[in-house]
């Protein structure tokens, strides 16, 4: 039966924790928020070591709206910088990646080391009167550490380390990055019309694998598809999902696909042929192991409509170029601007966000409940979804039902 | 019977028209069986070049079969080519650079770029027809929006 306008201004007839106002999606103020509260209080993903090998290798990325560069110093240390000069605040480092033995600023050549000493000044004595020094004109770093080759990143030098942060969902990866020798191969960026959330949590959906027909013919018709359950890290709003309750990997029949076969061979080690894990890091990171490769996928957000994912793909360090070829094509099967799945997540994500940006969708329902035993739920219930936003209410001080009203003290 | 350079142009124009068209089996009658098809760039954040689309004619025909069933972009594409040039390899092979813009149109009828890049063709000429023996598609551009199913 259609709703009246009443019924469709009111919230859905589900438990509070099981909808989302679309203002999250869509609100200028609340991104505002998000910025201070949130993205700059967690650990961002940056890049993956093997981008930055040798000391001097760099690379440039964002976060709330501040330009940034990674760069390993001589010390073999990962480090990064707020890209500004300390002078006149212009980007010391423009290109996207590549190799340097210092920073020096275009504009008027003021010069920077590989730790973000301030090393020249053009003529200094103009400052000798009134400073700034070298000493006191420094980049501003920011901390940064590694876990399993995955570099991050964090503007809040309160937080937990970045291995507390992650904690016990290590588990879901930690074993298999131990036992391959992962480099790039892949990386590709999307501007979407769309907000970061919602890019994030399609990847934490399994329910939509339903729109993919890569994964309706792949997964769906697997007999064990529906007995992983959810491994839900309460505690820092983390989730992933691979082996079975009885510790048998779930297997993607790729074979069900027109044209494909099933991965048998160049299987990671940690993995079994077929198999799939999924890790989603709070709060925009996630990390895929789809047997032969690797899929790192992160988000930058540049306000609350206007999202830049940001996809990588893992293969092994030193493989030959046989090997090599067969796993990027695997990866770009499935990942990728061109794939099967990839020029569809997106279009899920724009659409969503057309109607939710006028008003035409005022809630996100997440109420799926697929209890599996154990207290533990399947991938296609909106158990992570709900943890997600109960994580994001924790740092907003907001419910994600209602995020214009600031929770009670007792909430 | 030697194959003419503007045979050649013919069969990669033909490739254009085919694609814009979505008429896929006709499509891949301008290949040969053993065809290799790539969707390549360069990418300055990795330093490398990339691969992002990989198919032989099992792939790429169980792919085209496919789209139908996709969740798709919707509109449609035109291929603008010119073929710059071709070299002989001896008898059998010939070697063709195409500059290629891909314009995308919605289905309201908003018309842009969605991609410029070159065809480096491997063109069988030791038949009567010439076939597309091995296609890399190399973009420039790496940014394509929500992305396509379709080969360029």
């Amino acid at each position: 039966m259609p709703r009246t306008a009443e019924e469709f201004l009111s919230p859905p007839s589900v438990p509070e924790d099981c909808y989302v106002s679309s203002s999250v999606y869509t609100d200028p103020d609340l991104y505002a928020e998000e910025e201070e509260k949130l993205l700059r209080r967690t650990w961002k993903f940056v890049c993956h070591v093997s981008e930055v090998p040798n000391i001097g290798d760099y690379r440039t990325h964002d976060w709330t709206g501040v330009p940034l560069v990674t760069v390993r110093s001589p010390d073999k240390k990962v480090r990064t910088f707020v890209n500004s000069c300390s002078h006149r605040g212009s980007r010391v480092v423009r290109y996207p990646a590549g190799n340097m033995k210092h920073m020096t600023c275009f504009f008027h050549l003021w010069e920077y080391d590989l730790y973000g000493n301030c090393t020249y000044q053009t003529r200094d004595e103009g400052y000798e009167a009134h400073g700034p020094t070298k000493e006191q004109a420094g980049l501003r770093e920011v901390r940064t550490d590694t876990f399993c080759g995955l570099v991050f990143m964090n503007f809040d030098g309160n937080a937990a380390p970045l291995r507390e942060y992650i904690g016990e969902t290590a588990t879901a990866f930690e074993s298999i990055f131990g036992e391959n020798d992962f480099e790039i191969f892949h990386l590709n960026r999307t501007h979407m019309k769309g907000n970061w959330k919602a890019w994030f949590l399609t990847n934490c959906d399994f329910y939509h694998e339903w729109g993919h027909q890569v994964n309706r013919s792949t997964n769906l018709t697997s007999p064990d598809y529906h007995d992983r359950p959810w491994r839900l890290n309460h505690a820092q709003g983390h989730g992933y999902t691979a082996r079975k309750l009885d510790n048998e990997p779930f297997v993607v029949q790729y074979k069900n696909y027109k044209g494909w076969k099933n991965r048998d061979g160049l299987v990671l080690r940690g993995l079994q042929p077929g198999e799939l894990v999924l890790t989603d890091l709070f709060p925009n990171t996630s990390v895929f192991m789809r047997t032969t490769c690797v899929r790192i996928n992160h988000s930058t957000p540049y306000g609350p409509d206007h999202t830049v994912m940001e996809e990588r793909g893992l293969g092994i360090k030193g493989e030959s170029e046989a090997d090599r070829r067969q796993r990027a094509k695997e990866f770009t099967q499935v990942w990728g601007p061109y794939s099967r799945n990839g020029a569809e997540d997106v279009a899920f994500v724009e659409e969503s966000h057309r109607c939710q940006e006028f008003g035409a969708n005022k809630y996100d329902v997440i109420s799926r409940n697929e209890p599996i035993g154990d207290g533990l739920q399947r991938p296609q219930s909106d158990a992570y979804v709900r943890l997600f936003y109960d994580k994001w209410g924790d740092y907003m001080g907001r419910p994600a039902n209602n995020p214009k009203n600031l929770m009670t003290a007792a909430e | 019977m030697t194959i003419s350079d503007d045979q050649i142009k013919n069969l990669i124009y033909k490739s254009c028209r085919l694609l814009d068209a979505e008429e896929f089996d006709d499509y891949l009658d301008l290949y040969t069986e053993d065809f290799e098809y790539k969707v390549t760039n360069y990418s300055p954040e990795i330093k490398s070049d990339q691969e992002w689309m990989d198919a032989n004619r099992a792939e790429l025909k169980g792919l085209l079969a496919n789209v139908p069933l996709h969740f798709r972009l919707l509109g449609s594409f035109m291929r603008h080519a010119t073929v710059y040039d071709i070299e002989r390899n001896g008898a059998d092979t010939a070697n063709a650079l195409t500059y290629v813009t891909i314009y995308y149109t919605t289905p309201e009828g908003a018309t842009s770029v969605w991609a410029v890049g070159r065809y480096h063709d491997k063109i069988d000429v030791s038949g009567d027809t010439p076939l597309i023996a091995d296609r890399n598609m190399k973009l420039e551009t790496r940014e394509v929006g929500i992305g396509t199913h379709l080969p360029m």
